[in-house]
């Protein structure tokens, strides 16, 4: 299941980028392209860690941070 | 500009379907949980306590003409700021996405098949709603369409089947705790009903012919949401009581488990399928916002090749937004209603207070070309002192009235 998955992720990434890439070559829109491939091998990446069974850090915990101040503040408003 | 145009009707049922999604099946015991008996108070007041900030929201449509909130904070808190602030909001978005997602495999998970993995749910919903964005906003538009009506005849059809099993006594005492409980509510359940819709300011007013005009539309869908989602909360306090409803995750799917007419028994397939039919909506939408919200800050040409690459990454992260039920009730009962408050009810106001100063000091600049106008400006700054005047003495009477 492991291995199927990380594969399966690779061969979905390299086929968008078969497909997707050229074209915006020849639009030259460089900006598009770096922000494309910098979130796919994002995606890729996490995947695999995710497959493997890594700890992944929850991006809730930044609201949670940035929010922690008012909670002590507005306690009794919403307890 | 974007080409893609959606009407009024469609604007009504993706509203409508937009606020039915999550309310339904799992707000209603967090409203019990707060007021006990009289969530159907709650549920009966609460969308007229929302419909300021709807006012509101079309206000700010009208201070900016075709201009979304990425456009507006970029506007009126400058380039960076504006930036950061829209860069949360389109955050916060992107997490809302992962969130629905969860909230749908877990219900599955824990309802139907126990023995799956979370993330087969997970991907599939994330398949389909990537599809339905790669063929554009009319697509999803049109679909809500269709699901508009399915979903409020399954759902009548639930509550009128339901009504051999109320017991009436489960009602009283009426406000047993006084009002506070009932307020309280009343902010919970605000800030999953009316306060969402922020979101569609991200895309609404580059997506429609003209913004005031579906104003009507848009509030006809918030409202008829509003009463679907009361008439559930007053069936589920009838008929399991208000410490049942507390204490289950899904009272709605629980009630129809109750449902024994003749032959027609087991029924909680119907509230499922319409409940994933109305969260299948809200995760578009949101996914959607947070494209545009997206695509509008890097300044890109299109959103639709980012949809995948994204949605890839919502996936991964769909399993790790909630940790434990511990975090996740944490999260819905203080931290949501903290950030959608800062986002769709501190942001906007601060907005047009902003917009008001600034068109205060234009005017005060060119006074001395006409008297009529350092008038109005003087007018118009007194007005703006009386608001803030007004606003700071809620809240701390708010505040006095709570603690």
């Amino acid at each position: 299941m492991k291995v199927a998955c990380m594969v399966f992720v690779i061969l979905l990434a390299i086929f968008l980028s078969i497909r997707d890439i050229p074209e915006m070559k020849r639009q030259k829109s460089y900006k598009e392209m770096a922000v494309y491939v910098i979130i796919l091998f994002l995606g890729v990446m996490l995947t695999i860690l995710k497959a493997n069974g890594a700890d992944l850090p929850n991006p809730a915990d930044v609201v949670v941070a940035v929010n922690s101040p008012f909670v002590a503040m507005l306690k009794g408003v919403l307890e | 500009m974007d080409k893609v145009k959606i009407n009024n009707h469609q604007v009504f049922s993706l509203v409508a379907d937009y606020t039915i999604g999550t309310t339904i099946l799992s707000i209603i015991s967090g409203v019990a949980e707060y007021a006990a008996q009289d969530a159907w108070i709650v549920a009966l007041i609460t969308p007229l306590m929302g419909f300021p900030f709807l006012l509101i929201y079309f206000y700010l449509a009208k201070l900016f003409p075709g201009k979304t909130l990425v456009g507006i904070l970029q506007d009126v808190f400058g380039k960076w700021l504006g930036t950061i602030l829209s860069a949360y909001i389109v955050f916060v978005c992107f997490l809302s996405v992962s969130q629905v997602v969860f909230y749908i495999g877990n219900f599955m998970k824990t309802e139907y098949m126990t023995e799956t993995p979370l993330y087969a749910f997970n991907t599939f919903l994330i398949i389909a709603m990537a599809i339905g964005l790669m063929y554009g906003l009319e697509c999803i538009a049109r679909t809500s369409e269709i699901f508009f009506y399915i979903i409020t005849f399954l759902v009548l059809l639930v509550i009128i089947l339901d009504l051999p099993n109320v017991k009436k006594e489960n009602l009283f005492p009426v406000a047993e705790n006084g009002i506070i409980p009932i307020l309280k509510g009343c902010l919970y359940l605000n800030s999953y009903v009316a306060w969402p819709l922020i979101v569609f300011m991200m895309f609404c007013p580059i997506n429609v012919e003209d913004i005031q005009k579906t104003r009507k539309s848009f509030f006809y869908g918030y409202y008829w949401a509003s009463f679907l989602n009361f008439l559930c909360t007053i069936m589920s306090i009838l008929i399991l009581g208000a410490t049942i409803t507390a204490q289950t995750n899904y009272p709605t799917y629980l009630i129809s488990k109750e449902i024994d007419v003749s032959v027609i028994t087991r029924v909680e397939g119907i509230v499922t399928f319409s409940w994933m039919c109305s969260e299948f909506i809200k995760v578009s939408v949101y996914f959607y916002a947070g494209l545009v919200g997206f695509t509008q800050i890097l300044e890109l040409k299109d959103y639709k090749k980012m949809i995948i690459p994204i949605s890839i990454v919502l996936l991964v992260f769909s399993g790790v937004v909630y940790p434990d039920a511990q975090y996740q009730n944490m999260w819905d009962s203080t931290m949501w209603e903290l950030l959608i408050g800062f986002i769709a009810a501190v942001l906007p106001i601060t907005i047009i207070i902003m917009k008001k100063i600034k068109d205060g000091v234009r005017h005060i600049q060119t006074m001395k070309i006409n008297e009529k106008e350092h008038y109005d400006s003087v007018q118009s700054l007194f007005y703006l002192g009386l608001a803030a005047f007004i606003i700071i003495l809620s809240f701390f009477l708010i505040k006095f009235l709570l603690m």
